[in-house]
């Protein structure tokens, strides 16, 4: 698995490619937690993330869990069709706002989202 | 009239990625092979033989379809060249073929068929029906040279329909489960219209079933789930607690994970497919989606667990066991019932629990586990496991249950034992329990579980 992380108006975008599964979600939360001292609102770019299990799952959660203690969130974008699958039969698409790319992410954050 | 089917896999490729270890005849449509509804087509037809060629290894359809006893056609078998075309197929069997009239099934496809018109059918002369991709089914009567029929000859009554991909099979399976499951015998109980229930079947009241439902033998769901409408359950599947299956299929020797929601989907094995668009992910956990099967159970360490205690427990019973051998050997020798040690039938005679409640100091015996001892002997030799499947009395219903798990690894103590006492009605629910969730932690905690419940409640 691959992590990158820049900022955009003051918004961190986590670049996620590759599996996340058992073996590299410690990672994610390990990366999730030297970044989210600089900012508190996130969106998790899933464009080249192929696969996600349980445990990926919940380290996602577990991020958005310890960022919305600071009043912050995390939003998903480009998730992929197969991933998509784990979030459907999960219902984790209950608990995330899932965007088709990133720009709109970002412009729910600008607006709101509830205020649409 | 005979029938000659040839099962080319070259059609049939997409299902080996889908659904890998499967043979693509072998595909179920709700809940009953590919290959079965050709059978059945042919029964109606009142064809008395049918020759099943394929152009790869034709063993798990043999071992499926036998020489045909079940369906009162006489089947046999044949290869040939994965790029022989029809022709060449029927010239390799003519001694079968030019014998009678013929049907002829060629390519992966599923025929629709209406039951009632076609069981009065007299005439066969029209019979036929063809894709542009080359798959077809037609009719060669007797003593006329294949080359003269025109395979297109359409039939209305029955028509070929396209199984090209994952897709195309959802809809399908939906298709004859809520629209046309009186044209086709599927598998399963039915008093009432679009339900087909198999055989061992248990939900408890939280459960929510709605039709059109088919559910496969020895299935379990578990509290608060919602299952259907137009779901396909296969056989020895459990669906955890709150979890929703809608519009889907769930495949043979299933566990489906709590609070899950599944929609469109088909599960088989570990692999998750969209019944939508066909995109398919394997899921490597055992949390959301996972295959029954033997797993932990055979493996060293727990084999190697499960002998110590066993050596264990011999010594910790042997005074007692040596002390009571006398009035124990009066007591179990007329009191040995036959136990089914595998599912191939294997048979050995072990004392009865139940015999030798009726006296005093068998109660003390079943207070003290001590019918348990040769068993335990049995365990440190490796012909029983300490904690496995139930031990199972010998008869005909039980012979047919361990047959039909998909795991029998019968041990002296088991799952049912350390939750109810001696009665077997329900038993065949606790083993797919116990096969979804066998772990050496969790055969300590059955052991320690039913020693304690025999200690304190007798058996």
């Amino acid at each position: 698995m691959n992590l990158n992380h820049y900022k955009k108006n003051n918004i961190g975008i986590v670049e996620i490619s590759g599996r996340l599964d058992a073996y590299s979600a410690p990672e994610l939360k390990t990366y999730f937690d030297s970044v989210s001292s600089e900012t508190t609102f996130f969106i998790f770019d899933l464009e080249g993330c192929d696969f996600i299990d349980s445990t990926g799952l919940g380290t996602i959660v577990a991020c958005l869990k310890s960022t919305s203690q600071n009043g912050g969130d995390i939003r998903l974008a480009r998730l992929q069709d197969k991933p998509r699958m784990v979030f459907d039969i999960t219902r984790a698409y209950k608990i995330f706002h899932i965007f088709d790319d990133i720009d709109a992410a970002m412009a729910s954050y600008d607006s709101g989202f509830d205020g649409f | 009239m005979r029938c000659l089917i040839y099962a080319r896999n070259t059609d049939a490729n997409w299902v080996r990625a889908v659904f890998p270890g499967l043979e693509p005849y072998l595909l179920k449509l709700v809940n009953k092979p590919l290959l079965e509804y050709f059978l059945d087509f042919a029964s109606l037809l009142k064809v008395k033989q049918v020759r099943i060629v394929s152009d790869t290894s034709s063993k798990e359809i043999e071992r499926y379809f036998e020489k045909g006893q079940k369906w009162g056609i006489d089947v046999s078998y044949a290869l040939a060249h994965p790029e022989d075309s029809v022709k060449n197929v029927y010239l390799k069997n003519i001694s079968f073929c030019k014998e009678d009239d013929l049907i002829i099934m060629n390519g992966f496809f599923f025929i629709e068929y209406n039951r009632d018109s076609l069981s009065q059918r007299v005439s066969f002369a029209d019979l036929g029906a063809c894709m542009d991709s080359g798959k077809n089914l037609y009719y060669i009567p007797i003593n006329v040279n294949p080359s003269s029929i025109s395979f297109c000859r359409f039939d209305q009554s029955i028509r070929i329909r396209e199984l090209e991909n994952v897709v195309e099979y959802f809809k399908l399976s939906m298709d004859i489960l809520a629209n046309q499951n009186k044209h086709y015998v599927l598998p399963g109980y039915s008093n009432e219209k679009n339900a087909f229930y198999g055989i061992s079947f248990i939900y408890p009241h939280s459960c929510q079933i709605s039709k059109p439902i088919m559910i496969g033998n020895n299935t379990r769901f578990r509290d608060h789930t919602i299952i259907g409408p137009n779901s396909i359950i296969g056989d020895n599947v459990v669906i955890d607690d709150h979890s929703e299956v809608q519009n889907s299929i769930i495949y043979d020797n299933t566990y489906v994970g709590p609070d899950l929601e599944l929609n469109q989907k088909i599960i088989y094995r570990n692999m998750l497919i969209s019944g939508l668009t066909g995109d398919y992910i394997q899921i490597s956990d055992n949390v959301i989606i996972s295959y029954l099967e033997q797993g932990i159970m055979a493996s060293f360490f727990n084999v190697l667990v499960q002998r110590l205690i066993a050596l264990f427990l011999i010594l910790l019973m042997a005074v007692p066991w040596l002390v009571l051998w006398v009035p124990l050997l009066i007591i179990t020798r007329k009191n040995l019932t036959e136990y089914i040690m595998e599912k191939r039938g294997r048979i050995k005679k072990f004392c009865d629990p139940l015999s030798i409640k009726r006296f005093w100091l068998g109660r003390v015996l079943l207070h003290l586990s001590l019918d348990k001892f040769v068993r335990l002997l049995f365990a440190f030799a490796g012909r029983l496991y300490l904690v496995g499947n139930h031990l199972y009395v010998n008869n005909a219903i039980n012979r047919k249950l361990c047959k039909d798990l998909e795991v029998y690894n019968p041990g002296v103590f088991s799952l049912i034992e350390s939750k109810q006492s001696g009665e077997e009605a329900i038993d065949e629910f606790y083993e797919l329990e116990y096969i979804n969730n066998c772990s050496t932690r969790n055969n300590l905690v059955i052991l320690v579980k039913t020693l304690y419940r025999r200690l304190v409640h007798g058996f």
